[in-house]
């Protein structure tokens, strides 16, 4: 299937790369903000934005878009790049990050920014506010899917494993949960602060569908996406046990694009010096030729 | 015997069912409890059970409000306010979502239990969360007006609810309105500013104040916030003399309120009857109100206190 479109995959690999550009611009300028996170999740959300979601920037209260929760909401950075570059807003506003009286503040506010669905940044939220939006989906018949990225870090609250099982009670097939599984939190590696293994095993003895890719691969985050159905209310109803929430484990790396930010949870939160900030550029800028020259970056599942 | 205040709740949130169809109820494995398990049965489809899982509850309300719905989110007030603060503040107050937050047991009303299940610091919590408006109620005729009111409005709501068995004290040709407090009685002694079941409490000690020829003036306050500063503005500098009196810890409630408003524009002599920053414990409801101060003597001795001081 992919196939038909190595095209439109050059373009979204160097769209995620730009869009990690964005994000460290902001974050430098504003001498602030979280690199790692955002960079693990870009090639994710630039996929759902730009290739998945049902969704309307012209229109960012279409009442048919699918829904994005993101809740690990300290990405701020790259989710305000990718909403700008989608068009719901300036991409000059984004010079405004995190400074006083700017609609991007340091955790995103609904209400306050289109494109924003949902306030984040308490972490592990998210999770349940897309039940209920599956919830009200299903109860209405409206056939919008909902997304929600969850960091590997977040998932450790209790509030997570809450909204997992009411999902599955609810049998909700319209509920995509995308992990961005990096390895790493805020104060060293998952492993030594809260091991989170076997991860598969759980999600799926909570009920859920799990597939498992490499989630800095934009074709594997691609045909993941591919594979998640919208429901359809006008054929028969599907038997209860064919419904089921899915999460998508994503396997990626903290601070991916930039070698010395890479799988160090330094950074974070950290802001770069300038030297380290134009070596930055640099590497990521290389990463764009990179795709022109059709070396497209790999990189293995741990 | 009167019927108990949740009763009512249950009864009227099932009746706001049938002529709204963009309600939905959360509950937390209380319907019992919370009488949610009235419209549960009417209406199954738009009833969702999330389990002992108080943040999850808040959560599912919030994404369910995302969709169009209204959604009534329900457990014991404690839970609500402590268990699921952070989610009511983020998802609920900070996201400006339309969930109506109803908190059964306030107050001392769940008794039996213990000081666990007792809720003396819920307003105290809700009132200092922007956005949310904050709603104490007394009576039958109360909730089922508040009930239609919340609906109406669009935005948060803390709607404190209670367990107690109580008879009606408004008439029921009374103007409901959000952010309005009603006077119940006048006088011109002693302002007393009152919420909650404990109303009665207090009518019954303004008629044994009166058979001692101490005339006081009662206003309820169904709406802590917006506070109806207007008017508790007006009847305490014509009177004077205030006490507030509530089923809540003195710090953080009612009375606190008052005490901000009046410090801040007439500053006067002020009674705050509450719980006394003490926790409750195990015991009949009537009987635990009188153990903590709060009983219709204690109300009248305040009152007379107050005066006598003066002298
Ligand atoms: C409830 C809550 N606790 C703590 C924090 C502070 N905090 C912000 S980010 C973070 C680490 C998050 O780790 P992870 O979910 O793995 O995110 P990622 O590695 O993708 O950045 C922490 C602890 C928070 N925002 N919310």
């Amino acid at each position: 299937m992919n196939q038909k479109k190595p095209k439109e995959l050059e373009q979204l690999r160097k769209l995620a790369w730009k869009m990690r550009i964005d994000s460290l611009k902001m974050i430098y300028n504003a001498s602030s903000g979280h690199i790692g996170g955002s960079f693990s999740a870009a090639e994710l959300l630039t996929a759902l934005y730009f290739y998945r979601a049902r969704l309307k920037p012209e229109n960012p209260d279409w009442e048919m878009r699918d829904r994005i929760y993101v809740s690990k909401g300290h990405c701020a950075p790259i989710l305000y790049a990718i909403l700008a570059e989608r068009g719901y807003f300036d991409r000059e506003e984004l010079g405004s990050f995190r400074k006083l009286g700017s609609r991007l503040q340091g955790h995103p506010v609904r209400g306050k920014l289109p494109g924003i669905e949902m306030s984040s940044g308490p972490l592990g939220l998210g999770a349940s506010v897309s039940v209920g939006t599956a919830l009200g989906f299903k109860l209405q018949r409206i056939d919008s899917l909902v997304f929600c990225l969850l960091g590997d870090g977040e998932i450790q609250e209790g509030i997570v494993w809450e909204a997992a099982m009411s999902a599955f009670k609810y049998r909700l097939d319209n509920l995509v949960f995308i992990l961005d599984y990096n390895g790493f939190q805020l104060s060293g590696s998952i492993s030594d602060t809260m091991p989170l293994e076997p991860v598969c095993e759980k999600w799926k003895s909570f009920g859920w569908q799990v597939t498992q890719i490499d989630g800095n691969d934009m074709k594997a985050v691609v045909e993941a996406f591919d594979s998640i159905e919208r429901p359809d209310y006008s054929s028969p109803a599907k038997e209860r046990e064919d419904c089921q929430p899915t999460i998508i484990i994503a396997r990626t790396r903290k601070g991916y694009g930039v070698s010395f930010m890479e799988n160090d949870s330094r950074w974070h939160g950290k802001v770069p010096s300038k030297e380290e900030y134009e070596r930055a550029l640099d590497e990521l800028n290389d990463r764009i030729k990179g795709e022109d020259d059709g070396q497209t970056t790999q990189n293995n599942i741990r | 015997m009167a019927k108990q205040l949740r009763i009512t709740y249950g009864e009227a949130l099932a009746e706001l069912g049938e002529s709204d169809r963009r309600i939905v109820v959360v509950d937390a494995d209380m319907a019992e409890g919370t009488r949610t398990i009235d419209f549960k049965k009417r209406f199954p489809r738009r009833f969702f059970d999330v389990g002992i899982a108080e943040q999850n509850l808040v959560g599912v309300g919030a994404g369910l409000s995302l969709t169009g719905l209204i959604s009534f989110v329900n457990t014991f007030a404690w839970l609500l306010t402590l268990r699921a603060g952070d989610p009511v503040r983020t998802l609920v107050a900070y996201a400006n979502t339309n969930v109506k937050l109803a908190a059964g047991y306030g107050g001392f009303s769940g008794p039996m239990d213990g000081a666990s299940h007792e809720s003396i610091t819920d307003i105290a919590v809700m009132r200092a969360m922007p956005g949310l408006v904050v709603l104490s109620m007394g009576d039958h005729w109360e909730v089922k007006m508040a009930l239609q009111a919340v609906t109406r409005y669009v935005g948060p709501v803390y709607l404190r609810l209670s367990r107690a068995a109580v008879d009606n004290f408004h008439s029921t040709g009374t103007n409901f309105e959000i952010g309005r407090g009603i006077i119940l009685r006048e006088g011109p002694d002693i302002l007393f500013i009152t919420t909650g079941p404990i109303t009665g409490r207090v009518i019954e000690a303004s008629g044994k104040l009166a058979r001692k020829g101490i005339d006081v003036e009662i206003i309820e306050i169904h709406t802590i916030k917006p506070l109806d500063k207007a008017l508790i503005l007006r009847e305490a500098k014509r009177i004077g003399r205030v006490i507030t009196v509530e089923e809540h810890s003195v710090i953080g409630g009612l009375g606190s309120a008052v005490c901000e408003l009046l410090s801040e524009t007439s500053p006067l002599p002020v009674r705050r009857m509450g719980i006394n920053d003490t926790f409750g414990e195990t015991g009949p409801y009537e009987e635990l109100l009188d153990l903590y101060g709060l009983s219709v003597d204690d109300l009248v001795k305040a009152a007379t206190d107050m005066l006598e001081k003066e002298d």
